[in-house]
């Protein structure tokens, strides 16, 4: 069947004037280009080409004004706004950004509309009044804030009006106002048949033009329809055309041209649910790596609702297949060149007086452009980093992070002094990267990202010398929306067979097979959009489009792409993500309840299979595995080791027997580790001078007063970080100093009211060689016992934990035994663990008869002391004395633990339950 | 039939047909009409996406069966009830589908957040918001951020810092163990509950100085009323001891123990014995034996007064109580404005607002305006509403519909039609109390039988259509017994009402009962098991089966069981994303990316690869060879170990996205892609749609998200399904599976739970505070009791609506686990009703054998298969598209390109030399041409102009194209720089800005040979080279030039 461009090319062939009398008015430059070719197709000889342009170059032609963008128009918005409005009443720029974009979406509607401005202007705000009379007594009210917003609109839209036209500049709207001003000139110079083909929507200056040229005989014009749509006289396909026959005197006595009739032909549908945006992307290629691509026979078009899907797209067609051509750009938004931008603004924007934000950095840093120069010029920043990652200091000084200013690091970190200043440290940036760097150098579309990204900091520039005390984040934003627009191009045969397209480039293309995605509600068609201050019968009253218009417009887009189309292929997806989920277009359910007798529908539904995880990970125990282990008893296993192999059997192979160390991040925030290192070094400190004495109450007075300068200390040995201390960092302090000092004060009353405190020994390291039955090598373990002391006459194995503890968790009844716990459990009753490890090797090695253990929880220090008890009986008072019998049920533990570690047939575990 | 306004609310049991009544009433009202478009001004609201989407297709689906089919109920029943011909409707459906699915905009069946969505927008302007705001619907996160935001003020914000030190201070004091951040996050979310709105409101204007104040006179009241207690204890301990009287004369001593201890400061937990009660009675105060009548009698005498002490110093105790009770949350709440404030702020500028805040910002626009003023802002107007599962709107959206409503029902279309209302619910279904759900509304608008001045038609659905008949009969003999448990007589006498339902004459249905010694959670998880053995034996298949719990953690303990056997099993935890091992690799594979000295992450890499070539022999060799050498030594030995690796330079000008693909089909992932890899991608696709998606932030990203992401709940039968009654209403499924059913209808009383409190100090700036649910709550005064019932009331509704829910969900089978009673519990629980249920059906509970209810066997009907063709995904991953790009060519010559393009551009907007000013300036505009280098193109372009040779064609009077395409038969366009012609001569022109080149020269002679079938003219081709000279180079005699 004959598609529409061939119809149009042979009227212009067999059209009564030369070529040269002909202007072309399509609705886009593809459309254009698919005209040319196909004239290039029919004629006989060359000739020079009849003009073909699209409707927005001609409009800038008629309206012989330079189209402006709006990131621009924002600019210049402001600028007038400064001016016009008083000072007392001005808004930041941050602010003024959340209505201006919208409002300028406004302007262009009015203007694109020829819509009287003093008219609706003064009904809007009337009708603000109206609302602010009805409810005088809430000043406070909202619709103040309507009211002074629109009192102001009438000057800012004039202002901006004459000021762009004084610089031979517009608006997308203005060039439409001024194109139907210039028109009856044009008219009178220009004696050219015009042919407007394949447009559907027109606002009111298109309308006006395209009507005045057919009552003037200088124009002719052609709809891309079917008939179908244009007699069923509900269809929004065909609401617009329909429209135009019915309120255009200069067509109402015509009849159509150009309309087919192969939407009721035989067409199979395939209309396929997915799951998310990449099972439907990844389908895709699926769909075209089963097509058997035979060249010239038909021609295939993909087209892409959401254009963001192209690269999932294109990475799933098998690489065998390379016939398809993309018309569409792939935005550079997301390219590594652009992040590396993005990050050097963002740091800027969180820095602190000159000092950077250390994830900023740490991320600057990690980048691979960045990584990849600074191996070049065999800079390795890593030993500064480490450095400043083990200081733990949350905002780094610039000055650290560069030796000279001829650096690279000095290009990537000297600090800015301005908005201008950040934009030329960007640029040399680039400059300097496009030089230098292998990446950017000779990877062509790096290269072609930076240009592009140039442009955009070039144009930018333009204004921020204007626009003083903008925050960077606001301007970030204006120059992400400039940078999104930018796109790579692809290198293709615009006959291939296979098109890969966006949406609105499908216009006056036809294709026999067609693949649309995201054939979803608020895609295809978009539906209500927020982007006008203009309500519903404000725009009904003033002929401006509504959302009811916008979908027709869909509907046309839709049906006008799949009229020829013999094969159609319609995906959708079905996530439940976020407000109001994934609905499947209502052109799915149009084409299923409105099915005509030829049409064959399809459903389909994508799936993956699903894979549960539940395998356990085993490392077995080789001889070799053995032979380390003999040689880590033989230098000494502590009870945190211990305890780790019982919780996590192949952890403790990785650090032990593989001797996999730890690695250590920046923490802006002190760690539960560290925290509990500054007391114990702290409280080593504070009892050293007494160690081995009778404490007396008075003691504590000397105490108490060394504790702040001793904590400080102790703190930043440990743990360093920002010397000013504030946030969490600064409680956590604070909580510390307290948390020693009631400690201290509580058990200075204890020994008040007359108890008796002797410490015998702080941080004592001690060294054991456990006989373990059955196993004919001695097992050494090792560890430090915070604190022994005497209390009241008693022997005490003391822990300090400042993190909670479980009390209930340091029982040792007779009956109970760490093996029947479970391993995640046994966490737990790790401290009780401890504590009977080491006092089980006091005891061996002290003869004491019994002994008293437990921990001092410094975070309830008003608790003072837990000890481990031994019996639940209430009545019993010695049921926190540990006794010989004691110890020997704790032996067996401690043989069963080893015997398991040297156990073969027992593998390391992985315990994957976090 | 008549223009009357009319309120209809359906008591909606489950299973009753709800979606049937509503779908049926909506399309009775679409079809009554005698506009087409009806549909425009009729809403439907619903609570989810899935509950929308499934009765927007509803209504299609029937409307176009309406059109279709010959015979049909609801068809009959609508005529029936309307009055109009069954023909007629089938035409009038047909209209009607057609205009909604053409003007599908206005066919608003939508969740009620959609809606309160869609009123913000419109009024963005009027509440300050941007009008792109994103709507946060993870609002924990935020709340999180807030907090570190006020967090981060400590050490900079003087009042911030000394009160939150304090409160550092003050939980040592008090043995706190709590962390600060937890405590301020209970608040934080306060801001979000609506519950807790009204209270919000009062301390709204409470600064932090104001708390400070006021805990200043608090606790200097608190020592007040200590030390009055103490010295009334010490007044009447004195005079005892005066009459003689001591320890020994009481029983227990209790009276002089009492008071010793008021004495000795020690408040706590004093009041919970019977002393009080004993001494308002006179009885068991005074110990007979062993003492004299003589005493006893004085003892006795003094009972009264001691009474008397008793209570005075109880009052002060009290007051002390509560006071320091206040303290706990003092600091929290004291920032509530603070966070509030900050909120506000971080909202703007992230241009975010957390979908918690809807309602309450909507309510200041309901406040403002009048519903016909919103409706012109919103552009629809809706005169009929249809609201589903109402027992679960909060107060303050129906607060916020009510205007609307009212509008509708007062005011009168042009055909004199009022609008009209039409509620579903089912309040014992009423299971989101904890989010604001407020069943009240649906029982006072049930019992008032009036919305303001219209009469509210009731209606019941009497049938259930979900369960086969002896379930239902059990649900109705179960509950007739149960519902003396309720306490709230209100709500009782409702279930009396409507809890019994009629079954549906599907004869089958089995319940069983099985009871355990003790709340051993390994002998519940076996019963499960062997539950789901025997069903699976009697053709249930495993998608058939669901196991329904009360709690995440029991969700999650039973998953942990369960999944070591061979049953297949899925719960949200399996779900989770970051359970894949497959995943697991990747991330391992980023962070060594990131830290390659990061080695546990090359065993991580090795793990995966090892398991999945089954190496597991030689684990250890394999590891500790991994460790050795540099990173591209680990992606080495990868490959040739494995087969697979991948390549760390490869990351570099990949975006994120890509780099993920890339991995994946380098690790041979592609193989084993699955349901997680596919949500994966889709995660780092969104990840790398948003500025600064480097691996540093991804990881940073991920591990704050993936405690949260998971895949959807397959829903084809491979796998016994577990999750919450909560996530399993609205649900259905053959076999129900009940485990941990004993729970008490209280909340565990170690579970902490705070209320709001008044302080009814008149020296107190602040209004209420917060106070932990206690027992002592009940002897703060009238106030704690009033509260203490009520909360006890209303957590006995949802423990017996939650058992409503959890034993209407099945359609074919019941299996209840449950505890054995040997005597009644003093309160209530579910086990009781469970042993009492046996109990009454003659039956004893017992350990050995369940008691069973229906037929013998629980049969089974599979479910018919959807009209669906499944695919699997076979997803590709090549980098090969990546060769389509246009070429760029180096910066080097791509500064002289760049320059040669500009020239382009500047002549091709010159036709005659009057051009020049203009072509500069336009250029200018458009950011071609930077202002700096206005002068050298403009002495440029008069250069060219005024070049001897070129000057005849610049001048005007010439027909001038410039870059005009010509079209050449079958080959192609060709786009010659310009073409002049004069009267005598046809000139081609082509700019170089390069140096010369023979290429030049052919190209131009082509295009002249071309132009040779267009013009008769003599054609002259010109090659201007423009450089610092210009020169102009005239090709004579190109028709002999051969072209190869």
């Amino acid at each position: 069947m004959a598609n529409f461009l061939d119809f149009i090319a042979d009227e212009i062939i067999n059209e009564d004037h030369s070529f040269d009398h002909i202007k072309i008015i399509s609705p886009s430059n593809r459309a254009s280009l698919f005209l040319r070719n196909k004239l290039v197709q029919k004629i006989k000889k060359p000739v020079i080409s009849p003009e073909i342009i699209s409707i927005s170059e001609f409009i800038d032609e008629l309206s012989e004004l330079n189209k402006i963008e709006n990131t621009y128009v924002i600019f210049e918005l402001y600028l007038i706004y400064c001016k016009t409005i008083p000072k007392n009443e001005q808004q930041q720029f941050d602010e003024f950004m959340g209505w201006a974009l919208i409002l300028i979406n406004d302007f262009n509607l009015i203007d694109s509309y020829l819509v009287d401005t003093s008219a609706l202007f003064s009904s809007m705000i009337s009708a603000q009044e109206i609302k602010q009379w009805a409810q005088l007594d809430k000043s406070d009210s909202s619709t103040k804030n309507t009211f002074e917003f629109w009192k102001n609109i009438p000057l800012l839209y004039s202002s901006l009006t004459r000021s762009l036209l004084k610089d031979g500049v517009g608006t997308i709207g203005m060039q439409f106002r001024q194109a139907v001003n210039n028109l009856e000139l044009y008219m009178s110079e220009n004696d050219k048949i015009h042919y407007f083909i394949g447009f559907n929507m027109l606002n009111k200056a298109e309308s006006t033009i395209i009507q005045e040229f057919i009552s003037h005989k200088k124009a002719k014009i052609f709809w891309d329809l079917d008939h179908e749509f244009y007699e069923d006289i509900k269809h929004p396909a065909g609401k617009f055309i329909r429209s135009y026959y019915k309120d255009w005197k200069c067509l109402r006595s015509k009849k159509p041209e150009g309309f087919s009739s192969n939407f009721k032909k035989d067409k199979t549908f395939n209309i396929i649910e997915t799951s998310n945006k990449i099972s439907q992307a990844k389908y895709v290629g699926q769909i075209i790596n089963q097509w058997k691509l035979n060249h010239n026979i038909t021609n295939k078009g993909i087209v892409l609702g959401d254009d963001r899907i192209l690269l999932p797209v294109l990475s799933g067609i098998n690489s065998e297949i390379d016939s398809w051509n993309v018309t569409m750009g792939l935005s550079i938004l997301n390219s590594p060149s652009v992040s590396i931008l993005d990050m050097i603004f963002e740091m800027h924007i969180k820095a602190n007086e000159g000092n950077y934000f250390y994830e900023d950095v740490l991320s600057i840093l990690n980048d691979t452009i960045v990584k990849n120069q600074l191996n070049k010029e065999k800079i390795n920043l890593n030993n500064s980093i480490k450095d400043l990652e083990k200081s733990n200091v949350t905002f780094f000084p610039y000055q650290k992070l560069y030796s000279n200013k001829n650096s690279f690091q000095y290009i990537l970190f000297r600090p800015v002094n301005s908005f201008s200043d950040l934009l030329k440290k960007l640029d040399t940036l680039i400059n300097f990267l496009q030089k230098e760097n292998d990446d950017a150098k000779n990877d062509s579309s790096v290269l072609k990202e930076f240009n592009l990204i140039k442009k955009v900091i070039l144009k930018l520039l333009k204004y921020t010398n204007q626009i003083k005390n903008t925050p960077l984040k606001i301007l970030f934003s204006i120059y992400k929306d400039s940078v999104k627009e930018q796109k790579l191009s692809f290198y293709g045969n615009p006959n291939s067979d296979l098109q890969i397209m966006s949406l609105p480039e499908t216009r006056l293309i036809d294709f026999d097979s067609v693949l649309l995605t995201n054939v979803n509600e608020g895609i295809l068609p978009k539906g209500k959009s927020n982007d006008s201050f203009l309500p519903f019968d404000i725009k009904r009253h003033f002929g401006l489009p509504t959302f009811l218009e916008q979908d027709a417009k869909y509907a046309y887009q839709f049906y006008r792409l799949i009229q020829r189309a013999q094969n159609v292929y319609l995906l959708f997806s079905t996530s439940e993500k976020g407000l109001g989920g994934s609905e499947k277009s209502r052109f799915i359910y149009q084409l299923e309840h409105f099915k005509k007798p030829n049409h064959k529908i399809n459903f389909v539904k994508v799936k993956t299979i699903f894979n549960s995880n539940n395998s356990i990970f085993k490392v077995n125990k080789s001889e070799e595995v053995i032979e380390v282990l003999r040689s880590i008893v033989k230098k000494g296993l502590s009870p945190s080791a211990l305890t780790k192999f019982i919780i996590n059997p192949l952890e403790f192979y990785c650090q032990r027997v593989l001797k996999i160390k730890e690695y250590k991040e920046l923490f802006p925030v002190i760690e539960p580790k560290d925290k509990g290192n500054v007391v114990h070094e702290t409280l080593e400190a504070i009892y050293q001078p007494f160690l081995l004495k009778k404490i007396i109450a008075s003691d504590y007075e000397t105490m108490i007063s060394r504790l702040p300068s001793l904590l400080n200390e102790k703190y930043i040995l440990i743990y360093g970080g920002n010397p000013n201390r504030k946030g969490h960092n600064y409680l956590i302090y604070e909580e510390l100093k307290k948390q020693c000092n009631e400690f201290l004060l509580t058990e200075k009353l204890l020994v008040e009211k007359g108890n008796s405190l002797k410490i015998i020994s702080l941080e004592k390291k001690i060294e054991y060689d456990f006989d373990c039955k059955g196993l004919s090598f001695p097992i050494k373990i090792i560890g430090t016992i915070d604190r022994i002391d005497e209390w009241n006459g008693q022997l005490r194995i003391v822990d300090y934990k400042t993190g909670s503890v479980k009390t209930d968790k340091l029982k040792f009844l007779s009956n109970f035994s760490f093996e029947r716990l479970e391993n995640k459990k046994y966490l737990d009753y790790s401290p009780l663990f401890q504590l009977l490890l080491y006092s089980y090797i006091y005891f061996k090695q002290n003869s004491f008869q019994v002994l008293q253990t437990g921990i001092i929880p410094i975070k309830t220090p008003k608790d003072y002391f837990y000890p481990v008890i031994i019996s639940s009986d209430k009545e019993n008072k010695n049921k926190d004395l540990l006794i010989a019998d004691t110890f020997d049920q704790f032996e067996n533990e401690l043989i069963t633990v080893i015997k398991n570690l040297f156990d073969e047939n027992i593998p390391f575990i992985a315990n994957d339950s976090e | 039939m008549m223009g009357k306004p009319s309120f209809n609310l359906i008591n909606a049991s489950a299973g009753s047909g709800k979606t049937y009544s509503l779908v049926f009433e909506y399309i009775r009202e679409l079809l009554s009409n005698s506009n087409d478009d009806h549909f425009r001004s009729l809403l439907a609201l619903t609570f989810t996406n899935k509950a929308v989407n499934e009765m927007k297709s509803r209504v299609i689906e029937t409307l176009s069966d309406f059109v279709k089919k010959d015979q049909l109920e609801m068809r009959f029943e609508i005529s029936k009830k309307i009055n109009i011909e069954e023909l007629e409707i089938q035409k009038k459906s047909e209209r009607i589908l057609k205009n909604i699915l053409y003007d599908y905009a206005g066919f608003d069946i939508l969740t009620l957040d959609t809606f309160t969505h869609r009123i913000i927008r419109a009024f963005a302007l009027d509440f300050k918001l941007p009008k792109s705001f994103e709507v946060v619907v993870e609002q924990d996160e935020i709340l999180k951020e807030l907090i570190q935001i006020i967090i981060d003020q400590v050490g900079v914000e003087k009042e911030i810092t000394k009160s939150l030190v304090d409160f550092v201070y003050y939980k040592i004091d008090n043995n706190d163990k709590e962390s600060i951040n937890d405590r301020l996050l209970q608040i934080a979310r306060l801001i979000l509950n609506e519950n807790d709105r009204e209270f919000l409101k009062k301390l709204k204007n409470n600064s932090l100085h104001d708390f400070k104040e006021t805990q200043k006179i608090l606790n200097k009241i608190k020592f007040k009323e200590a030390l009055k207690a103490k010295v009334n204890a010490r007044e009447i301990l004195d005079k005892l001891a005066l009459n003689g009287l001591d320890e020994s004369i009481f029983y227990r001593g209790s009276v002089t123990k009492h008071f010793s201890l008021i004495v000795e400061n020690k408040f706590e937990r004093i009041f919970s014995n019977s002393l009080e009660k004993n001494l308002s009675q006179g009885t068991r105060i005074v110990k007979k034996t062993n003492n004299s009548e003589e005493l006893i009698m004085i003892a006795n005498n003094m009972i009264p007064e001691i009474y008397q002490y008793f209570l005075k110093a109880k009052e002060s105790v009290l007051k002390f109580n509560l006071i320091e009770e206040l303290n706990k949350q003092w600091t929290p709440l004291s920032l509530m404005a603070e966070m509030e404030k900050t909120l506000n702020k971080y909202q703007i500028e992230e241009k975010k607002m957390l979908i918690g805040q809807f309602n309450e910002k909507i309510s200041e626009v309901i406040q403002d305006y009048d519903a016909p003023f919103i409706y012109e802002r919103i552009g629809e107007k809706y005169r009929h509403f249809f609201i589903d599962e109402f027992q679960d709107t909060s107060k303050l959206q129906w607060a916020n519909l009510k205007p609307l409503l009212k509008h509708a029902l007062e005011s009168e279309d042009l055909n004199g039609k009022s609008g009209s209302v039409f509620l579903v619910g089912d309040p014992k279904q009423a299971i989101y109390r904890w989010r604001g759900g407020n069943v009240h509304m649906f029982l006072d608008l049930l019992s008032n039988k009036k919305f303001d001045q219209t009469t509210i038609n009731t209606q019941s659905l009497p049938i259930n259509f979900r369960s086969l008949d002896n379930i239902v009969e059990f649900n109705n003999t179960f509950f007739k017994g149960a519902l003396e448990s309720l306490t709230d007589l209100n709500y009782r006498s409702f279930y009396e009402d409507s809890f019994y339902q009629k079954n549906n004459n599907s004869p089958g249905g089995k319940i069983e009962i099985h009871f355990t010694e003790n709340k051993m959670d390994s002998v519940h998880v076996q019963k499960t098991i062997e539950a789901i053995l025997e069903a699976k034996k009697q053709g249930f298949s495993w998608g058939s089966m669901a196991i329904l719990v009360r709690k995440k953690t029991q969700a999650i303990s039973i998953f942990e069981s369960i999944s070591n056997t061979e049953i297949p099993v899925v719960s949200i935890e399996s779900l989770l994303l970051k359970k894949s091992s497959s995943i697991k690799l990747l991330l391992s594979v980023l962070r060594l990316n990131l830290k390659p000295e990061n080695s546990i992450e090359r065993i991580n890499i090795c793990r995966f690869l090892i398991e999945k070539n089954n190496q597991n022999q030689i684990s250890h060799k394999i590891f500790k060879e991994s460790l050795e050498g540099s990173l591209n030594d680990f992606t080495r030995f990868l490959e040739i170990k494995f087969g697979y690796s991948f390549d760390p330079r490869s990351i570099q000008n990949l975006n994120f996205y890509e780099l993920i693909e890339s991995l994946i089909s380098s690790l041979g992932l592609l193989n084993h892609f699955d349901t997680y890899l596919e949500f994966f991608l889709d995660y780092c696709y969104d990840f790398s749609n948003q500025s600064k998606s480097t691996i540093y932030n991804f990881i940073k990203e991920w591990e704050r998200d993936s405690e949260k992401l998971t895949i959807p709940l397959p829903d084809d039968n491979q796998a016994v399904r577990i999750m919450t009654i909560h996530v399993a209403k609205g649900l259905e499924f053959p076999l129900v599976i009940l485990p941990f059913l004993y729970s008490d209808f209280q909340p565990d009383p170690r579970i902490k739970r705070q209320t709001w409190y008044p302080i009814e100090f008149k020296e107190s700036k602040i209004d209420y505070g917060r106070i932990n649910f206690s027992s002592r709550l009940e002897n703060y005064g009238n106030y704690g009791k009033k509260i203490s019932d009520n909360d006890k009331i209303q957590n006995e509704l949802d423990a017996f609506n939650i058992l409503y829910v959890a034993l209407t969900r099945a359609s074919n089978k019941i299996v209840v686990i449950t505890t054995l009673l040997e005597k009644a519990k003093n309160y209530k629980n579910y086990a009781q009703l469970f042993n009492d249920y046996v109990i009454n059906q003659g039956s004893t509970p017992t350990l050995i054998n369940p008691f069973v209810y229906g037929s013998k066997k629980g049969q089974y009907r599979n479910i018919k298969e959807k009209d669906f063709k499944n695919n699997l995904l076979d997803p590709r991953i090549n980098f090969n598209w990546k060769k389509h790009f246009k070429p760029e060519t180096s910066l080097e010559v791509n500064v002289k390109r760049l320059k040669g393009i500009l020239i382009h551009r500047l002549l091709s907007k010159i036709k005659f030399e009057s051009d020049i000013s203009w072509a500069i300036d336009s250029s200018i505009r458009e950011g071609l041409l930077n202002i700096k280098d206005k002068l050298y193109y403009n002495e440029l372009l008069q250069k060219i102009v005024n070049h001897k040779d070129l000057k005849a064609i610049f001048k005007s009077g010439n027909i001038v194209y410039k870059e005009k395409e010509i079209l050449l038969p079958n080959e192609g366009i060709i786009r010659p720089d310009r073409i002049v012609i004069t009267k005598i001569n046809c000139y081609v022109i082509d700019y170089k800005t390069g140096s010369p080149n023979t290429d030049d020269k052919i190209q131009i002679v082509s295009y002249s040979k071309h132009l040779e079938a267009i013009t008769d003219l003599p054609i002259e081709p010109l090659l201007v080279y423009i450089q610092e000279r210009i020169q102009v180079k005239k090709i004579s005699n190109y028709k002999n030039t051969i072209i190869t």
